[in-house]
């Protein structure tokens, strides 16, 4: 079912060595940065990328009708050198830490800003407007530009105008780079002797000569077009992590089309679709971008890593009838066929969706295809309840890693990491962190905090009040956890507010490639970086839900309701870091955990969400400048790290021990099954909250055959019905078993069912286990 | 403590439950809680939602359920009155009595038959089957929907005249649903020493070859017993 082209693709890309990399971009943007360097910003800007789309290698692969690749070359020691010696130049430690600043006000971390050149500068994160790209076309934008710059609107201001005319050279760019395509295919057909390979090649050569500048006439050229804009955007100035939006909705008249025609049927649309999906996984850097201590991690040159592009299916429609068509059939069979980790399709669920449809969805992430799924019933509210308007809403979506989108209406990722175990503990201490008392300084967020990727790795301070004031209730314990969740919160966004006005000011007339193809920075001439979209967000992440859940219930019972310990007693078993405290650590760990099902405990997920939730809404109202504040719940791989700073806290958790990871319970503390698990997560309001994943683990021997199929379609469906917000599964096999079985207590909670009845995997013996482990291999 | 290691002796234990609070590492549980059938209504009740949409329910199993038929019958009665479909897995070796106030709540009954030879059951099971039988015998009457699964190890309880006499015992009985044939399998066999410490030697039994197996569940069909699994 897979075109065997795209077969010895994927075989190829596994394995691809991680020196492998797109070397000619390298040396093209570093003589055209020498060469423009006296031309102002935008048309250095638009000329870097002129000059590298009018030199790069023009690559077609065996067999594929959906062209754009690049050359990679495994780089010698010595031009491996100089790679890194422009890293140094750029962002070395002689760099001031404001200069940086004053180049690229938020640039995550140094392994992701260190292959990019300041001049030609963007971290993708965002959706461009597909639908105009695909049914304009190149030449449209082309043409929107030249009457702009001819209607006299921005003749008095030379920044504005400047824009506009690196915006020209950078659309013409993008239509000369495809007429390449169209050129080299043409060339290669009239040398091949074989009939079907010459046509192959014609047809390529047809297509990419009509898209370089016109709209596309059907499927095919929609998703040429895409893939070309795409390329260009990740591969030469590292604009990736696209949300690809409502694909299912925005070609559905160009697939309608299509088939009424009679030119594609649905077995030639879903092979096209196969092609370019294994696009965005062919392009991708051999690694794990997470896993920052990887070697090929620090090796790579290439201004994208691993980049996962999320494409959105199915949702409601504004008008609110469903979505789903026959096109998201397609590409989530696509996304079942090939189980590549590239794209990333977001299924928006909502009430009342096609049964079949969900069947196949939840088809595809029992074999592990990357498909995961959002609620529209949550979300909508959500979005509306922070700043977006309803004519925009229906189309949300969302990039990596699980942030919400509007698309086209925003520029990229904004963010903070909002550690949602701090405020307790400064609830807990008179608002000092616990520990040496130079950590109870005046610690507010350092510009290293804020520029980096916004993790709130601490220690920090917080509104301070005497420690031994009384605290009669639980509720006076609330009050304050709230009074410095707010405070934090504030404190944060005074700064932030401050960062993002001097930014403004530093960016007046500079242009970034995302401009090119985002609804408003061309009719006004600004990049969205000072204004020019509709929307400017920053994610709030609400990180450590289970840990600070946990830690307040356990205060709540521990010294309220069970009067077994006073908080000063806590604070002091606290201070010494349970040392000493063996018995109070034992009884706080049996004490009922999030995950379980337990009123007692997943109350406070209630608590801390609205907590979180109302001090945003407290920050959106005192807001000054263009950034709105959106709560979700997330940690991405950072719960780790984000422990570090953390004392130890009365959940049992050890000082510098992680915190929970993204909206799951403790790690190895639910041990009540998965309908427990998910009755306790759905308290949490998520008609608040703006994304974020829930990671469940299942072993495949659960979900087995038409009736496993059915019942996790089911289990999946009341969660969300429930008020649940989002899923993503693994279903495990053999390998992790085995890891399971060498680290039992990280996989306390794996679920195996053994024939006729069902058992946690580390309760069961060594044997039985290793029989289990052959068996999940048949 | 013997010879400077942590030791649990299991003749000594009396089911207190003192060691499970301080031992700080999980290692040590009381298999089994008490709770009232008021309690494990609410909590069965708290996954109403996902038992509705998946056209599930509720299944009393064990151990023997019916040692508690009372409060089985009890929790049954209050989930059916909810909607909730409601099944009993019972070996069946109990008077009567016992089991037939259990019955009407009961939507479906599992039944488990482990050899049809009076002699081998008595050698497997310690227990001679007349009684199971003799229940069967009732149930057969009442219209009550079941599903008969059958454990099946080569050579103590699948031979031909054993599987042929359990075809003839089953057929004809229009409430059947099918057999579920179960292949032996080890899997238990851990449990039986993780409460008990290292008791015993267990036999190596083995599971019915895929032949075999296929040459069973031909049998059952071809008298029109449904096999829902093996």
């Amino acid at each position: 079912m897979i075109p065997r082209h795209v077969q010895k693709s994927i075989g190829k890309w596994f394995d691809k060595s991680d020196e492998a990399t797109f070397y000619e971009r390298i040396l093209l943007q570093e003589e055209a940065v020498e060469k423009y360097a006296d031309e102002p910003y935008a048309i250095r800007f638009a000329h870097i990328l002129e000059h590298i789309l009018a030199n790069m290698t023009v690559v077609v692969n065996e067999g594929e009708r959906i062209v754009g690749s690049v050359l990679e070359i495994i780089p010698t020691a010595e031009q491996r050198e100089y790679a890194e010696s422009l890293s140094l130049k750029w962002w070395g430690p002689q760099v001031p830490e404001e200069e940086r600043q004053r180049q690229v006000n938020f640039y995550f971390s140094p392994g992701w800003v260190k292959r990019r050149n300041p001049v030609f500068f963007s971290l993708g994160h965002l959706a461009y407007d597909w639908e105009t790209i695909v049914t304009k076309g190149l030449g449209w934008y082309a043409n929107q530009v030249s009457e702009l710059l001819a209607s006299g609107e921005f003749d008095d201001d030379p920044e504005k105008m400047q824009f506009l005319q690196g915006a020209r050279i950078a659309y013409e760019a993008h239509s000369a780079f495809i007429v390449r395509y169209a050129q080299h295919a043409a060339d290669a057909a009239r040398i091949t002797g074989n009939l079907q390979e010459r046509n192959r090649l014609e047809t390529i050569s047809e297509v990419c000569s009509h898209i370089a500048t016109g709209s596309a006439r059907g499927l095919r050229d929609a998703l040429q077009m895409i893939w070309m804009v795409v390329l260009v955007s990740q591969k030469t100035a590292g604009c990736g992590v696209f949300n690809f939006s409502r694909m299912d909705q925005y070609l559905l008249p160009l697939f309608a089309k299509d088939i009424e025609a009679g030119t594609l049927t649905e077995q030639e649309a879903l092979e096209l679709i196969v092609e370019f999906y294994n696009k965005n996984n062919e392009i991708m850097f051999p690694t794990d971008h997470m896993s920052q201590e990887n070697d090929s991690v620090i090796k790579n040159l290439e201004v994208s890593y691993d980049d996962p592009n999320y494409l959105v299916v199915a949702g409601k429609l504004a008008n609110g009838t469903s979505g789903v068509n026959r096109l998201s059939f397609l590409l989530i069979q696509a996304a079942k066929l090939l189980r590549l980790k590239n794209p990333f399709i977001v299924v928006r669920w909502h009430d009342g969706i096609d049964s079949d449809f969900w069947q196949e969805v939840v088809d595809a992430m029992r074999m592990n295809a990357t498909v995961v799924i959002y609620n529209d019933e949550t979300m909508i509210p959500a979005l509306k309840e922070f700043g977006i308007e309803e004519q925009d809403v229906y189309s949300y979506g969302f990039y990596g890693c699980n942030d919400p989108n509007i698309p086209a209406q925003e520029g990229g990722l904004r963010q903070l990491w909002m550690n949602l175990v701090w405020p307790y503990e400064l609830a807990l201490n008179g608002g000092r962190p616990f520990g040496d008392p130079s950590r109870s300084a005046d610690l507010n967020f350092s510009l290293r905090d804020r520029i980096q990727i916004g993790l709130m790795s601490g220690p920090y301070a917080g509104m301070k009040f005497d420690p031994e004031e009384p605290c009669p209730t639980m509720e006076t314990f609330i009050a304050r956890y709230r009074q410095q969740m707010s405070f934090l919160l504030d404190q944060y966004r005074q700064v932030m507010e401050q960062d993002y006005a001097k930014e403004s000011q530093w960016n007046k007339g500079r242009i970034r490639i995302e401009d090119l193809f985002l609804k408003g920075t061309i009719e006004s001439a600004t990049t969205w970086l000072v204004g020019g979209t509709k929307y400017h967000k920053v994610t709030l992440q609400g990180s450590g839900l289970a840990t600070a859940v946990d830690s307040l219930a356990a205060i709540d019972i521990a010294v309220f309701k069970e009067k077994r310990y006073t908080l000063a007693e806590l604070r002091q078993a606290i201070e010494a870091n349970f040392v000493g405290y063996d018995g109070m650590r034992a009884y706080l760990l049996k004490l009922p955990k999030f995950g379980n099902d337990l009123d007692s405990v997943d109350e406070y997920a209630e608590i801390v969400v609205d907590a979180f939730c109302d001090a945003v809404v407290d920050m959106n109202r005192k807001r000054e400048g263009l950034y709105t504040y959106m709560p979700a719940i997330s940690t991405d791989r950072d719960f780790t790290t984000m422990g570090e700073a953390l004392a130890a806290s009365t959940d049992g958790r050890l000082a510098g021990a992680p915190i929970s990871e993204n909206q799951s319970p403790y790690i190895g503390s639910d041990k009540s099954g998965m309908t427990a698990l998910l009755n306790s997560v759905t308290r949490v309001p998520f008609n608040r909250i703006t994304g974020g994943p829930l990671n469940l683990r299942l072993h495949p021997s659960t979900v087995e055959g038409p009736e496993g199929l059915a019942k996790l379609a089911s289990l999946l469906e009341v969660y969300l019905r429930k008020g649940g917000m989002q899923a993503q599964m693994n279903v495990v096999g053999k390998a992790e078993l085995i890891e399971a079985q060498k680290n039992p207590e990280k996989y306390k909670n794996l679920c195996v069912r053994v024939v006729g009845y069902a058992a946690y995997f580390v309760q069961m013996g060594k044997k039985a286990q290793d029989e289990l482990i052959q068996r999940t291999e048949l | 403590m013997y010879q400077g290691q942590r030791t649990f002796d299991f003749h000594s234990c009396t089911a207190c439950g003192l060691c499970v609070p301080v031992c700080m590492q999980d290692a040590l549980a009381i298999t089994g809680t008490d709770i009232s059938d008021s309690d494990l209504f609410d909590l069965l009740m708290r996954d109403s939602d996902y038992y509705r949409n998946s056209q599930g329910g509720v299944t009393f199993s064990g151990g023997e359920p019916l040692l508690q038929a009372g409060f089985v019958r009890t929790v049954a009665h209050r989930l059916r009155g909810e909607g909730i479909a409601v099944a009993l897995d019972t070996a069946f070796n109990l008077e009567w009595d016992v089991i037939a106030p259990v019955l009407p709540e009961m939507d479906l009954v599992l039944l488990d038959i482990k050899s049809m030879d009076r002699k081998n059951h008595f050698d497997c099971t310690g227990v001679y089957p007349d009684l199971i039988w003799e229940n069967v015998g009732r149930l057969r009457t009442m219209d009550k929907q079941v599903l008969v699964r059958m454990p099946l190890i080569a050579g103590i309880n699948d031979s031909d005249r054993e599987i042929a006499d359990a075809i003839a015992f089953l057929s004809g009985w229009e409430s059947l649903l099918g057999v579920e044939l179960l292949a032996y399998h080890g899997l238990g066999l851990e449990k039986s020493t993780s409460y008990q410490g290292a008791i015993g030697q267990q036999e190596a039994f083995l599971a019915p070859d895929k032949d075999a197996m296929e040459k069973i569940a031909q049998g059952f069909r071809a008298r029109s017993i449904p096999v829902i699994g093996y």
